[in-house]
């Protein structure tokens, strides 16, 4: 108790409390500098961390490279069957002069050539759609096998989605087509 | 370890003290000449220690005053300074001093030692030349506070021109009271206000006398001898009255002053190095974070293309196969039994069938022939002007 007492006279004087300031303030900035330490040794494990999740990330880029360079000739390989256009009234105007031209080189007669608007939004917004075509026309069925062919054999893709085929007078063919085009925006691809 | 030898300066000359046995002594009269060797041949004599000297300057010599400073002094030293020549008897004359505080609650208890200089100097002087090393110069009291009563309070009285009656608090000397003659132990306990006093008999204790042992039994009925008091190392630590000039340099201060600055710099060093390696660890990493981050770009770029190629190539999948309507028509112009004719054909892309509607002679033959185009289904069949009327349906794959 005396020597508590002695300890608590000692704070209480002049050098006590200057001893005990000193004190604090040594352990204030050890605090303060290991604090410190401890947040860059922390942001450097972060920085490490990521290094290490970017060396492992990239290890692979020789193989996507490669992967890329198929998947752009794919594509292109693609795009080439399709119609190209900034704005679907056009493409839908190519297509049906495509589809006239070869009709009229096949020696049908087309009744009527109508495009039916039936693309969805999504394929829309990713550059690409279609253009249902509905064609009545009437010829002879070796005409009709040689517009077919054509169609084939073009260099754009058009799916038949349905057809009804109808004896017409004697020699010839009612037929009601209709056919789907695909087509990509330029305009997205540049984007 | 041999501890340094005891020398006392006293109005006719130096006693010189065994460290540890008061009774081994030796006088030099102020007339004689040659201290030095004198004290060389005494520690030779008792073998204490070669160059260090513990130099004490009798209480006749001092000037001893108890006195009162505010609490809120700002420098005791210079206050101690300012009323030297107010307190003590030696106003124009060189005067060397020591003194301690007590803090108390409303001031400052202030012990003073003060001497004149120059009889001491010439002295301190002849002693010097000697090569020796001169640990400190106290008051006489000093010799005999130790550990030995470091906790508890006790008094001292020694003989001398006057008698004089010291009180301690453990260490720490309270007061110095003198009296005309010897006093009895009743009234040193009076004064000192404890029984644990002790009596100085410089030539030894008188034949007869008892005196009290620290064994017995308090309260102690009698002085205890106070050369007991000198069997120990004096601890020095108050009243050194050397003046700096003379004042063997305190090497333990300095090495620990050394050694804390070496802690420090080894500290900084350290903390230095630490950092710059933490420096030249975030600079290696922010290299070769910049190195790479074009591939990491790059990946991104390419992962963002892939996905867009992807996606764009889903879109072929989404479409499907093109139904080969060529194909089909040969297939059925030559599976079709001869007597057989088409009305209409039409696709279901919803059955992914063709209906195909039309007559025949044989619904059997023709039904059998469709099966090697793909499944066939009849789905009706009527007579009408002697002709089967037939409708059929065949999925497509």
């Amino acid at each position: 108790m005396n020597r508590l007492t002695q300890i608590i006279a000692l704070l209480r004087s002049r050098n006590g409390l200057i001893f005990l300031v000193g004190v604090l303030l040594v352990l204030n900035i050890g605090r303060f500098a290991y604090g410190r330490y401890q947040d860059a040794l922390d942001a450097l494990e972060s920085k490490q961390a990521l290094l290490d999740q970017y060396n492992i990330s990239t290890q692979s880029i020789d193989l996507l490279r490669e992967k890329i360079k198929q998947l752009d000739e794919r594509r292109r390989h693609f795009d080439g069957y399709l119609f190209t256009g900034t704005d679907k009234a056009d493409i839908a105007s190519a297509m049906q002069l495509k589809l006239q031209e070869l009709l009229g080189v096949a020696g049908l007669t087309p009744e009527s050539l109508r495009p039916l608007s039936r693309s969805s939004g999504k394929d829309d917004s990713k550059g690409y759609g279609e253009v249902v075509v509905k064609i009545r026309l009437t010829g002879e069925l070796d005409n009709f096998m040689k517009f077919l062919s054509s169609l084939y054999r073009l260099n754009y893709l058009f799916k038949i989605e349905n057809f009804t085929l109808k004896p017409f007078k004697k020699t010839e063919l009612k037929v009601f087509l209709e056919l789907k085009g695909f087509y990509r925006l330029a305009e997205a691809e540049k984007k | 370890m041999r501890e340094p030898l005891e020398i006392v300066i006293n109005q006719t000359g130096l006693t010189l003290y065994h460290p540890t046995d008061p009774a081994v002594q030796e006088f030099i009269a102020r007339e004689e000449k040659g201290i030095g060797p004198r004290i060389r041949k005494f520690i030779e004599q008792v073998d204490a220690a070669p160059a260090t000297l513990y130099l004490f300057i009798s209480e006749d010599l001092l000037f001893f005053k108890v006195f009162q400073l505010p609490r809120d002094t700002a420098n005791i030293d210079e206050a101690v300074g300012y009323q030297l020549e107010m307190v003590t008897p030696f106003s124009d004359e060189p005067t060397w001093y020591s003194f301690s505080t007590v803090r108390g609650d409303d001031s400052y208890q202030v012990t003073l030692y003060a001497a004149r200089s120059a009889y001491i100097d010439a002295y301190i002087q002849e002693i010097m030349e000697g090569e020796f090393i001169l640990s400190g110069l106290f008051p006489e009291s000093q010799r005999f506070v130790n550990k030995l009563n470091r906790k508890e309070k006790w008094g001292l009285v020694m003989p001398g021109r006057f008698f004089k009656a010291f009180i301690f608090d453990g260490q720490q000397l309270m007061d110095r009271l003198l009296c005309d003659a010897a006093p009895s132990f009743a009234e040193a306990v009076d004064v000192c206000k404890t029984d644990r006093i002790y009596q100085l008999y410089p030539d030894g204790v008188p034949e007869g006398m008892s005196l009290a042992t620290p064994q017995q039994e308090r309260p102690f009925p009698e002085y205890l001898d106070a050369s007991q008091l000198n069997r120990q190392r004096p601890l020095l630590k108050e009243y050194n009255m050397l003046p700096a000039p003379y004042r063997r340099p305190d090497y333990l201060k300095i090495v620990i002053a050394v050694l804390a600055v070496l802690n420090i710099v080894t500290l900084l060093v350290l903390g230095g190095v630490k950092l710059y390696k933490l420096k030249a660890f975030d600079e290696q990493l922010n290299t070769r974070l910049e190195e790479i981050m074009p591939l990491v770009n790059e990946m991104k770029e390419l992962r963002a293309k892939e996905e867009d190629h992807l996606t764009a190539l889903a879109q072929l999948d989404t479409m499907g196969t093109n139904f080969d309507l060529i194909e089909f028509l040969s297939q059925l112009t030559e599976e079709m039994p001869a007597s057989s004719y088409v009305d209409q054909m039409r696709m279901d892309p919803k059955s992914n069938t063709i209906n195909i509607q039309g007559y025949t002679d044989d619904i059997n033959a023709l039904t059998t022939a469709l099966q090697a185009i793909g499944e066939t289904q009849l789905k009706s069949t009527s007579k009408r002007k002697n002709k089967t009327y037939f409708h059929v349906e065949i999925s497509i794959p």
